[in-house]
């Protein structure tokens, strides 16, 4: 009789280790099934997330293609149809006799002939700036602060603070060009600031980017959403892969810095 | 030695878990009947401890016992589990199990022994219960992985302190006689609540806002 009472206490103590253990097994195959279909449901989020950005690049590219074929276009067509109708105005003012009406009515054509040539070359290195290519991003951003700056709307200043730039790609110069442009909009549309100054530096791997302005800034926590200006410059420079952080305050301007591993 | 282990340390640290309570129980929400189970499951224990220091049989308070505790981790489970079909069953259960309890109390197992007619089943369903919190994970996604979710901690310390000591609430009037092997394996028993707890502490500390 001891003897099959010791078994009873055996087969307890076995049982009740045999259900810890299943109960184990059970758990740690439902939190692997359940890591499985996490890791999966964050790929099939991460896929979906890399196709919304695919799709975005390649809409920014295209529209950027789109505009440097409207600018060359409105230059080298509009441009050129522009300058032979002047061209043949003056040469009808020089056959006219001096007092002819036609001489006064030449004059008058040929001044609007200049200011339309002069809005469709501002439109059409708006659309494209020609700078990029032909003189450096330094340079063209130089010439946009000083645009802007004769516009009489803001005092834009541009500096560097490293001896010299480092040599980007094209499509680099394009989009922190872009990026340049719509903060110097947004601060002249809606920060009513009388400066704003644009600071190029370099370390090692790095070029840096200070924009600041001394406008009435924001508070970034009652401001959360972003409107479109904010959404092409996040878009840019996610595209070339930069880091920007934000710091403004209401009263005390807007600061962004902007860094791109090169 | 193992008296000491089951009958003082064990339900000693029933602190631990009752300490992370009170540290986040603003946050426990749905894990503030555990909280209370814990709270009041402690102050049984030590009635249960200062009878038997007194030589009085304490196994009427376990008739008790088994009948709140299935209430509250019922309605532990009844706040966690989805659907609507699942919360009548907890419902008819929050009346039935107690039912079977009290009936088993006055008419099958004298309160002076152990209620395995009670227990047993309540330990299987509360099994099922936590088998059913498993089988409806995809309908509860936590961003933060297995890990981040509270309940699928207090489900674990559950579903192993029920699983483990199936058996020995089966058989606890069985084994009762033989005094040595019934301390090894009320041992084995403090040795599952004191994973529970530990389960459970892992629980309230991930309950954040």
């Amino acid at each position: 009789m001891q003897s099959i009472e010791d078994h009873i206490y055996l087969l307890v103590i076995l049982s009740m280790t045999g259900t810890t253990l299943l109960a184990v097994t059970i758990i740690l195959i439902f939190i692997r099934n359940q890591r499985r279909l996490q890791k999966h449901r964050r790929q099939l989020q991460e896929a979906a997330l890399q196709h919304q950005k695919d799709l975005l690049h390649a809409s920014i590219r295209s529209q950027e293609e789109e505009r440097r074929r409207i600018g060359r276009d409105l230059h080298d067509d509009v441009g050129t149809a522009l300058s032979s109708l002047r061209m043949a105005i003056q040469q009808m003012v020089h056959s006219s006799i001096e007092t002819s009406p036609a001489i006064s009515a030449g004059q008058y054509c040929k001044s609007l002939i200049d200011r339309t040539m002069t809005t469709v070359r501002d439109i059409s290195h708006n659309l494209s700036p020609p700078g990029l290519e032909l003189f450096g991003f330094y340079d063209t951003v130089e010439e946009l602060c000083e645009t802007i700056t004769r516009s009489g709307s803001l005092d834009a200043s541009v500096s560097l603070n490293t001896g010299k730039l480092p040599a980007l790609e094209q499509s680099t110069c394009l989009a922190l060009y872009r990026v340049i442009q719509e903060l110097l909009t947004n601060t002249a549309r809606h920060a009513r600031a009388s400066r704003a100054s644009i600071v190029f530096a370099s370390e090692k791997t790095k070029l840096i980017m200070d924009y600041t302005d001394n406008g009435i800034g924001f508070d970034p926590e009652k401001t959360p959403t972003k409107g479109m200006g904010m959404h092409n410059i996040e878009s840019r420079l996610g595209m070339v892969g930069a880091d920007y952080s934000i710091t403004t305050s209401p009263g005390h301007g807007f600061a962004m810095r902007i860094e791109l591993n090169i | 030695m193992l008296t000491t282990y089951m009958g003082v340390v064990v339900p000693s640290t029933i602190l631990i878990p009752v300490g992370a309570g009170v540290q986040r129980y603003r946050h426990l929400k749905t894990a503030r009947v555990i909280f209370i189970y814990l709270l009041v499951g402690g102050l049984f224990n030590i009635w249960a401890i200062l009878l038997a220091r007194k030589h009085i049989n304490n196994l009427p308070i376990f008739h008790l016992y088994t009948i709140f505790e299935f209430l509250t981790i019922t309605l532990f489970y009844r706040k966690i589990l989805p659907g609507r079909t699942i919360h009548r069953i907890l419902t008819i259960l929050l009346f039935l199990f107690p039912a079977w309890a009290i009936l088993n109390a006055l008419f099958f197992q004298n309160i002076h022994m152990n209620n395995s007619y009670a227990r047993t089943p309540e330990a299987l369903l509360i099994i099922g219960m936590s088998i059913t919190w498993l089988l409806t994970s995809e309908e509860h996604p936590n961003e933060l992985g297995w890990t981040g979710n509270a309940a699928n901690w207090i489900n674990t310390g559950l579903m192993l302190y029920f699983s483990g000591s199936l058996f020995l609430f089966a058989f606890s009037n069985f084994i009762i006689s033989h005094r040595l092997m019934n301390t090894y394996i009320w041992n084995i028993h403090a040795t599952l609540v004191l994973i529970m707890y530990l389960l459970f502490t892992a629980g309230f500390l991930k309950c954040s806002r």
